[in-house]
C-alpha cells in the first residue's frame, strides 16, 4: 500500500500561511477533495505534496520516506500530478504526448514496447480523444488539452495522483466523465487521489475525505460525511450556504 | 509532419543525400570532375585531380557537412533547453566570444592555422562568464540564462563592432568573411568529427528526456527528470557544439535556426528523430549551400551564411505556408 502523509506541515508563500501544522495522511483508495476559496493555496499544496515546493517546516513522506530525499525518478514511479495549466509550445502528437507517462518506467535507451503503446490507446480512448492521435497538441482546444494530460497521468499509472482542478474548461459531460475515471481508479485498483476543485457539490457526490484550507493557516481534514455541512463551508467561503436533500444526498447552493 | 512509418524511411534518404552532397561538391568547382574521374582521383591522391579532391575539396565538404550539423544539433538543444522556438546556437553569446577573440587574433597578425584555437578560447570563456552568472546560487532559471546570454551577446557584439571600426582597411574584408562564416581555411575535421560523434551519441541517449524537458520544467520533474542536472548538461553541450563549428567555420547564420525547424516540420517533435534528422540535414545542407557559395560567382567566393540565408529562408517561408494550409 502507497501512502503519502503529511507530518506538521506548515506551508506559506510570499509571507502568506497556507497550513500550519498540517498532519494527514493519503492511503490507497481514498478519494480526497481539496477545498479553498481562489488564491488561498490549494496549487501550492499540492505542489509541495508532489515535491517541487519547499515546506517552511514538517515533511511529506511518500512510502515514510522525505520525498525530496527520494529520486525524482522514483517519486515519479509512485506519484503523478495534473497541473493547473498546460501549455504546449513544441508541436507534438495526441499519441507522442500520451506517451510521455510512460518515460519515467522506461530505462535511458529503452524504446516504448506495444503494451505501452496499448495503454496510451486505452487512456486516449478513456478520455473521449479516440481519433484525435496524430493531432497536433498545438491545435487542441483548452477541454481537449486537459483531457489529454489527464490521459498522460492515467498512462503514468501513480499509486498516488494529485490533480489541479482537473474539471477546469471541461464540460459537464467530460467532467463526470474525468471524475468517473478517478473514481475508478480508486475503486478497482486501490490508487488513490486528492483533487482541488471549486464544485462542492462535485467533491460530495465523489469524495469520501475533504481537506479544507480557510486561509489562516487554518485547516480541517476527515471524513466527507463529518465536514461537508453547512456550518463549515460557511466559513470556508465567507457566504451564506443552503443545503438541499436531494435522493442522492445532501447537495449545497449559495444563499444569501 | 509525415506519418511515422515513414520517418525511418526519411533518415536513410537523408544519409544518402549527405553522401550525395558531399559528392557533389567535390566534383564541382573550377575543375569539374565527371564519375569516373572523380573515382579516379579518389583512388589516386598523387595525381593532378587526386591533390585537388584530397587537399582542397574534400576537407572542405566534410568541415561543411561537421559544422552544419552540429550547428543543427546545437539549434535543437538550444530551443529546448530556452523553451522558445526562436533560439539558436548563436543566441546565448557563444559565438560572439569566439568572434571577437578571432578578429583580435587578424588584428595582432595571428597566423590562420591558430586562429581556431582562438575562437575555442573565447567561446569558452563565453560559456563560463554566462554559466557563472546565470547559475547564481537559486534554482535553474531559463528566464535569467536566457537574459544573461543574450546580454552577454550583445556586449561581444559591441566589442566586435569596435575592433571592425578600429582595424585597418585590408584587413576588413577577411574579418566580414570570417564573421559571415567562412569554409575557406578548414582542413580534414578531426577533433570536430570528435566532437560531433560523442555529442551526438550522447544527446541520442538523452532524447527522450528532451522530449520531455520541452513541456517545461515542472513536467519534467513530474515525469522523473532531475531538471536542474538535465538543463545545465544541454546547455554545456550546445554551448560545447556551437564552439566546435564557429571555431572551423566562423559564424554561420541560419542552418542551427531553420534546419531544426524544418524537420519539426517534417518529423515532428520526437527527438529520438529529430535530433538524428536535424543532424543530417543541417550537414547536407550546408555541403550544398557552401558548394554554390563556391561556383555560383565563381571565381568569386560568397560568403556561406548569405548562401544559407537565401536558401533557407524561402524554404523555410514555404514550408511553414504549406504546413498552416493543411492545419497542422
Amino acid at each position: 500500500m502507497t501512502t503519502l502523509a503529511c507530518q506538521s506541515l506548515d506551508v506559506s508563500i510570499a509571507g502568506k500561511s497556507i497550513c500550519l501544522k498540517l498532519d494527514m495522511i493519503l492511503e490507497s483508495g481514498q478519494f480526497w477533495g481539496l477545498l479553498g476559496p481562489n488564491g488561498i493555496g490549494k496549487t501550492t499544496l499540492l505542489k509541495c505534496m508532489a515535491g517541487l515546493f519547499a515546506p517552511d517546516n514538517g515533511s511529506v513522506l511518500l512510502e515514510n520516506q522525505a520525498i525530496d530525499k527520494l529520486p525524482r525518478r522514483q517519486v515519479a514511479r509512485l506519484l503523478g500530478m495534473l497541473q493547473q495549466h498546460t501549455v504546449y509550445i513544441f508541436d507534438a502528437s495526441v499519441f507522442e504526448t500520451a506517451m510521455t507517462g510512460r518515460h519515467p518506467h522506461l530505462a535511458y535507451w529503452e524504446r516504448e514496447s506495444s503494451q505501452d503503446r496499448q495503454k496510451v490507446h486505452a487512456a486516449i480512448r478513456a478520455v473521449d480523444l479516440a481519433g484525435f492521435e496524430e493531432r497536433s497538441v498545438t491545435g487542441l482546444s483548452g477541454g481537449e488539452a486537459r483531457r489529454l494530460a489527464f490521459a498522460a497521468l492515467m498512462v503514468q499509472e501513480p499509486a498516488i495522483l494529485l490533480l489541479d482542478e482537473p474539471a477546469n474548461h471541461l464540460d459537464m459531460k467530460h467532467q463526470i466523465r474525468v471524475m468517473n475515471l478517478v473514481e475508478a481508479l480508486v475503486d478497482n485498483q486501490q490508487r488513490c487521489a486528492m483533487i482541488a476543485m471549486h464544485d462542492v457539490n462535485l467533491a460530495s457526490r465523489y469524495c469520501d475525505h475533504i481537506l479544507m484550507l480557510f486561509g489562516d493557516g487554518g485547516w480541517l481534514a476527515g471524513a466527507a460525511s463529518e465536514l461537508l455541512n453547512q456550518q463549515n463551508l460557511e466559513r470556508l467561503y465567507q457566504c451564506g450556504v443552503e443545503t438541499v436533500q436531494t435522493p442522492a444526498g445532501l447537495r449545497f447552493l449559495p444563499g444569501g | 509532419m509525415i506519418p511515422i512509418r515513414l520517418r525511418r524511411s526519411l533518415l536513410l534518404l537523408l544519409m544518402l543525400m549527405s553522401v550525395g552532397s558531399i559528392f557533389f561538391a567535390t566534383a564541382n568547382g573550377s575543375v569539374s570532375l565527371d564519375w569516373f574521374e572523380w573515382l579516379g582521383a579518389l583512388k589516386d591522391p598523387g595525381s593532378q585531380h587526386g591533390e585537388l579532391l584530397w587537399r582542397l575539396r574534400l576537407p572542405r565538404a566534410m568541415s561543411a557537412w561537421v559544422v552544419g550539423s552540429m550547428l543543427a544539433m546545437s539549434g535543437c538543444l538550444m530551443q529546448v533547453l530556452l523553451r522558445n522556438p526562436l533560439a539558436d546556437p548563436y543566441v546565448l553569446g557563444v559565438s560572439g566570444g569566439a568572434a571577437f577573440a578571432t578578429l583580435l587574433g587578424m588584428v595582432f597578425g595571428v597566423a590562420v592555422a591558430f586562429l581556431p584555437w582562438l575562437a575555442i578560447l573565447g567561446a569558452l570563456i563565453s560559456i563560463l562568464l554566462v554559466f557563472g552568472l546565470a547559475r547564481g546560487t537559486g534554482p535553474w532559471s531559463g528566464t535569467r540564462l536566457l537574459l544573461t546570454g543574450v546580454v552577454t551577446a550583445s556586449g561581444w557584439a559591441a566589442m566586435i563592432s569596435l575592433v571592425l571600426s578600429l582595424s585597418p582597411d585590408n584587413s576588413l574584408r577577411g574579418m566580414l568573411f570570417w564573421l559571415m562564416g567562412d569554409l575557406s581555411y578548414a582542413n580534414l575535421p578531426s577533433w570536430s568529427l570528435a566532437v560531433l560523434g560523442g555529442s551526438f551519441i550522447l544527446t541520442l541517449g538523452l532524447a527522450r528526456s528532451l522530449n520531455v524537458l520541452a513541456m517545461g520544467e515542472t513536467t519534467a520533474r513530474l515525469l522523473g527528470e532531475s531538471t536542474q542536472h538535465m538543463l545545465w548538461l544541454v546547455y554545456l553541450l550546445a554551448s560545447i557544439l556551437t564552439a566546435a563549428a564557429v571555431s572551423v567555420a566562423g559564424s554561420i547564420g541560419f542552418v542551427g535556426l531553420i534546419v531544426p525547424h524544418l524537420m519539426r516540420l517534417l518529423v515532428g517533435s520526437d527527438h529520438r528523430i529529430l535530433i538524428p534528422a536535424a543532424t543530417l540535414f543541417g550537414g547536407l545542407f550546408l555541403v550544398f549551400s557552401d558548394s554554390l557559395a563556391r561556383t555560383v560567382m565563381s571565381p568569386q567566393q560568397l560568403p556561406v551564411g548569405v548562401i544559407t540565408a537565401l536558401l533557407g529562408v524561402p524554404l523555410f517561408l514555404l514550408l511553414l505556408n504549406r504546413a498552416r494550409l493543411k492545419g497542422v
